[in-house]
């Protein structure tokens, strides 16, 4: 799924929910024709590729934490900011958490104004900080996402005030800020930054979601402006999951059969993926993130080839290289094509 | 601002700009742009400047394909208010209780100076009440001149109100204004000069006149504004009003002067 990057992106990201497909079994599969075939693969490839959230440790953390902003952002009158700050690496699951975030505060706010139409509105607001970003580009980013219209002569400080306008009529309420880690890591322009979330704050009546990789070292948090922010932010780290407890693992096998109910594959057994939960472990690094990746390359995979069946077998190759703790180099690879028996 | 993510013939339509501005009925392009600029914070000339900078649309474009990219930006349908009417057509504000007390002009040439709906004049004072003899007369105006293409800026009307300028005193002016607790010359002269103008150019009344004058000019023609101006008292002298209309009789009736606008023009100058 492509991150939506424009208002009517947004919108229809907000709206779209996708069903998941029937499960068919391997009798009423083959009994389909071959053009009703074809489009039940597609269903469940485009299902397959859809960002589902799942219920994990850390999603029930933010939902506690969101739920609190959330009543803050709108009953407050305090000018404080009013945020959120996900930390973590790649591939915990920022950028899917945040996109929830947004996505849930839209629809319950349209919920609670029915009537509003839907272009006189925009409850959230989902901005992507671009690469070796300054206080300029992140303002053009919001230009760019909003659909406004913006010179090359056109200072930070004058983009600023013309998103805060816009925002304002929009009645926006929520602005998610991923990938901040790209904010320049220079000291003036990380402090440049801050006072531009900061202004935001006290102008807009709005609730914050910053999310990033090690927010705790990110400029935009450091300084005096900085730690005026870093101090209203409640900050979440993701981590991995870990194997290290029977608690840890019994935690990643129940990730394992929730993605597991998700795949719609005819020959799936539900202990085809328990039983290589561990090796699911090693291959993944605990990241949800490749779980799922690999889960669905492999799916797509057993649904192309007719299979409809999924094991460590099927999904060694598509694990990926370069994994997190691994001590293998980048290039090696992880595959070898034999089975685990008959590598000796 | 990103181009709208359809495919196909009409991949290069710019998605519209974040606040959806409505625009009003018989509102121009010029003042929907203006309100439509200002409600994203913004102005029309800095998203002119960010079209030619991004190559959306060429330097010196003409009006008719920025118009057609300002309908893109604000969510319009294609034919929503086309290029100016007539040049002659005065922009004026629209009536404020159309547009809500929001300040937006446009051309109306099938309007007089009343809002019959809300029965208030849009010019020359705009949002004051009007009295029956000015609704009246707005429903005249609507009847029998505009639809044959007499607007309220045309040499006609504008013809017609200057006779009944030089026919009248200023006690008669200042009655009048009573009337209507209005302070408007123009609001003064409205009734009166659309029934000249019908009478006169609707009605056949050059004709009529040029048939009557013929050894008694000025009694003809100051009878005939005599019987068309209200409540004209003994102090009233028509005879300049008379005077002008009768040489625009004599002007029309003759061949070779151009075409009846043209002669009406001269006579206004």
């Amino acid at each position: 799924m492509a991150i939506p990057v424009t208002l009517k992106t947004w919108r229809s990201y907000v709206m779209d929910s996708p069903a998941q497909p029937d499960r068919l079994n391997a009798h009423r599969l083959a009994a389909l024709s071959e053009s009703a075939l074809s489009a039940y693969n597609e269903d469940r490839i485009r299902w397959l590729s859809s960002d589902v959230v799942l219920e994990t440790p850390d999603m029930r953390h933010l939902r506690r934490l969101w739920a609190v902003l959330r009543a803050e952002a709108l009953f407050s009158t305090s000018i404080a900011a009013k945020s959120l700050a996900i930390s973590g690496a790649p591939t915990f699951g920022k950028t899917t958490s945040a996109l929830w975030i947004a996505r849930d505060h839209e629809r319950k706010e349209r919920e609670r104004r029915p009537t509003v139409p839907i272009h006189d509105y925009q409850p959230s607001l989902y901005v992507v900080t671009p690469p070796a970003t300054t206080p300029k580009m992140l303002m053009i980013a919001f230009c760019n996402v909003l659909g406004l219209p913006y010179t090359r002569a056109q200072t930070a400080q004058e983009l600023t005030e013309r998103v805060v306008m816009v925002l304002r009529t929009l009645g926006t309420s929520l602005i998610v800020l991923d990938e901040i880690h790209n904010v320049q890591s220079n000291r003036q322009v990380g402090a440049e930054a801050a006072s531009t979330l900061k202004l935001f704050a006290e102008r807009l009546n709005c609730a914050f979601v910053v999310a990033g990789i090690d927010l705790d070292r990110s400029p935009v948090f450091s300084g005096p402006v900085g730690e005026q922010l870093a101090w209203r932010t409640m900050q979440y780290e993701m981590t991995s999951f870990n194997y290290g407890s029977a608690r840890a693992r019994e935690e990643w096998l129940l990730l394992v059969l929730s993605c597991q109910e998700l795949l719609v594959l005819a020959r799936q057994d539900e202990s085809d993926l328990a039983d290589c939960a561990a090796w699911l472990f090693d291959a993944t690094g605990g990241s949800i993130g490749r779980l799922r990746a690999l889960l669905r390359r492999g799916s797509i995979d057993a649904i192309i080839n007719g299979k409809e069946r999924i094991d460590r077998r099927a999904l060694e190759p598509f694990v990926m290289v370069g994994e997190r703790g691994s001590k293998r180099s980048p290039m090696t690879p992880v595959a070898t094509g034999r089975r685990p028996a008959e590598t000796a | 601002m990103s181009l709208d993510d359809r495919k196909g013939p009409d991949a290069a339509v710019l998605a519209p700009l974040p606040v959806r501005t409505k625009r009003f009925e018989h509102e121009s392009m010029e003042s929907y742009i203006f309100r439509l600029a200002r409600e994203n914070a913004t102005d029309r000339r800095t998203v002119e400047t960010w079209l030619i900078e991004t190559g959306r649309m060429v330097e010196h474009a003409p009006i008719v394909e920025r118009y057609r990219i300002w309908r893109q930006l604000g969510g319009l349908p294609r034919g929503a208010a086309e290029a100016p009417i007539q040049e002659t057509i005065v922009a004026r504000r629209l009536c404020r209780r159309c547009s809500r007390g929001i300040r937006a002009t446009g051309q109306i040439p099938s309007w007089g100076l009343v809002c019959i709906k809300h029965e208030l004049w849009i010019h020359p004072i705009d949002g004051i009440g009007v009295g029956h003899r000015a609704m009246a007369a707005e429903r005249d105006f609507r009847h029998h001149l505009a639809p044959k293409g007499m607007h309220i800026d045309s040499a006609r009307l504008r013809f017609a109100q200057r006779l009944v300028a030089l026919a009248v005193t200023t006690q008669w002016i200042h009655d009048r204004q009573a009337e209507d607790d209005s302070r408007s010359l123009q609001a003064a002269l409205y009734p009166c000069q659309i029934r000249i103008a019908i009478d006169l150019f609707a009605l056949d009344g050059i004709r009529e006149l040029a048939e009557e004058s013929s050894g008694h000019r000025h009694s003809a023609g100051e009878s005939w504004i005599s019987r068309r101006i209200d409540a004209l008292g003994p102090d009233e002298e028509p005879w300049r009003a008379s005077s002008l209309l009768m040489q625009c009789v004599r002007d029309l009736s003759e061949t070779g002067r151009g075409s009846e606008d043209d002669v009406l023009y001269r006579q206004l100058r």
